[in-house]
């Protein structure tokens, strides 16, 4: 697939402040996004030991997982930096604005993505290691070069690189994948499609000018509204799965219960006042990590 | 798996598969504007993610 080549380098620009290039660097990593991947890992890492892990290989796991998603959003940025530019949520990111040239920020997230492989296999397992190089590569390969260009189930199929890292947590525990790992991975998957649906709703506009065929953009709003109500009831099935594994106890069950009556009520809520997405995208946020939380508590406490 | 595990994984089941066969309506009902073969692609790519669910539903049952 061929990118149409952006000049995002001004010659006549001064040169940035250290910090300020710092700063930029760090903004290619989408620090937000990662904040996200990691909330789920540590509790997948909590259910799989039964308790609270090592703490040292916790922070190691944080560590390569945060190496590999930095990584991997690095190498988006520069993929994306001819949509970036043209869409007003994204164009005052480091390489449309200029602060980052697109070949060191390539290296940059290469560099990044090989130092998590590293890492990871050194302090955690080959698995876990390998687990999220396959997030990492599933998400520019498969999801930026491919799908996120050329059909409307983009975050659909991609919402399986988002959903790696709690696979990645519990192969760091146990250096296996037990079917609760799976189930996690489901719930992260099934959750992805509403969540960045309820943000297509809100910059449509953005997408449509820059060629990206989100829901929203090719079947309209209301078709956008039914398929998010539609997911989030596949949700809320999915994440009562986690019970009969036998990896989380009852608490985890009632906050499930509770957190899907509640998600599936704003989607409901958000079908009659489409106007609400970004409610609606704030609300399915907390709930992911609300779930994830749970699921640790039920496991430190049970 | 006991019997309350049991019953929890048959409604979680029912729950999740009625969304999965709505989702598969709503997309072949939504997608006139589509090109030719958009529709088998489109069934493929619903297909894949679904297929995995019931197999992840039918292990948690067997095992």
């Amino acid at each position: 697939m061929s990118i149409p080549k952006v000049r995002v380098t001004d010659p006549h620009a001064a040169p940035a402040s250290p910090l300020a290039t710092i700063k930029a660097y760090v903004e290619l990593t989408k620090p937000r996004i990662i904040e996200l991947l990691l909330i789920t890992t540590v509790p997948a890492m909590v259910v799989a030991q039964g308790g609270w892990p090592s703490t040292w290989l916790v922070l190691a796991t944080l560590i390569g997982g945060t190496l590999s998603a930095g990584g991997a959003n690095a190498i988006n940025n520069v993929i994306d930096r001819d949509i970036d530019q043209v869409m007003r949520r994204t164009k005052g990111r480091p390489l449309p604005s200029a602060r980052v040239a697109p070949k060191p920020a390539l290296y940059f997230g290469a560099v990044l993505g090989i130092a998590g492989f590293v890492w990871l296999w050194a302090t955690a397992n080959l698995l876990a290691a390998a687990l999220s190089t396959s997030g990492l590569l599933f998400y520019v390969f498969i999801y930026t070069m491919i799908l996120k260009r050329s059909t409307v189930q983009n975050i659909v199929v991609g919402g399986a690189a988002g959903a790696v890292p709690a696979l990645v947590g519990w192969a760091a525990v146990t250096n296996d994948l037990h079917v609760a790992a799976w189930v996690m991975f489901a719930i992260i998957f099934f959750w992805t499609p509403p969540h960045f649906w309820a943000l297509a709703l809100r910059y449509e506009d953005d997408y449509a000018v820059a060629g990206v065929p989100m829901l929203p953009v090719v079947v309209g709003r209301q078709a956008t509204l039914e398929q998010i109500e539609l997911y989030t009831l596949v949700l809320v099935g999915v994440s009562l799965l986690l019970y009969p594994t036998g990896a989380v106890g009852w608490i985890y069950l009632v906050a499930a219960v509770v957190l899907g009556v509640w998600l599936y009520r704003a989607a409901r809520r958000l079908h009659r006042r489409p106007g609400e997405s970004m409610r609606f995208f704030g609300f399915s946020n907390l709930y992911l990590a609300a779930l994830f939380v749970m699921m640790a508590v039920d496991a430190l406490v049970l | 798996m006991g019997t309350f595990e049991r019953v929890v994984l048959v409604v979680a089941s029912v729950i999740a598969v009625i969304g999965v066969i709505g989702v598969v309506v709503r997309e072949m009902t939504n997608q006139s504007d589509l090109p030719a073969g958009g529709r088998i692609r489109r069934i493929i790519e619903i297909i894949v993610p679904a297929v995995g669910l019931i197999g992840l539903i039918v292990w948690l049952w067997v095992r």
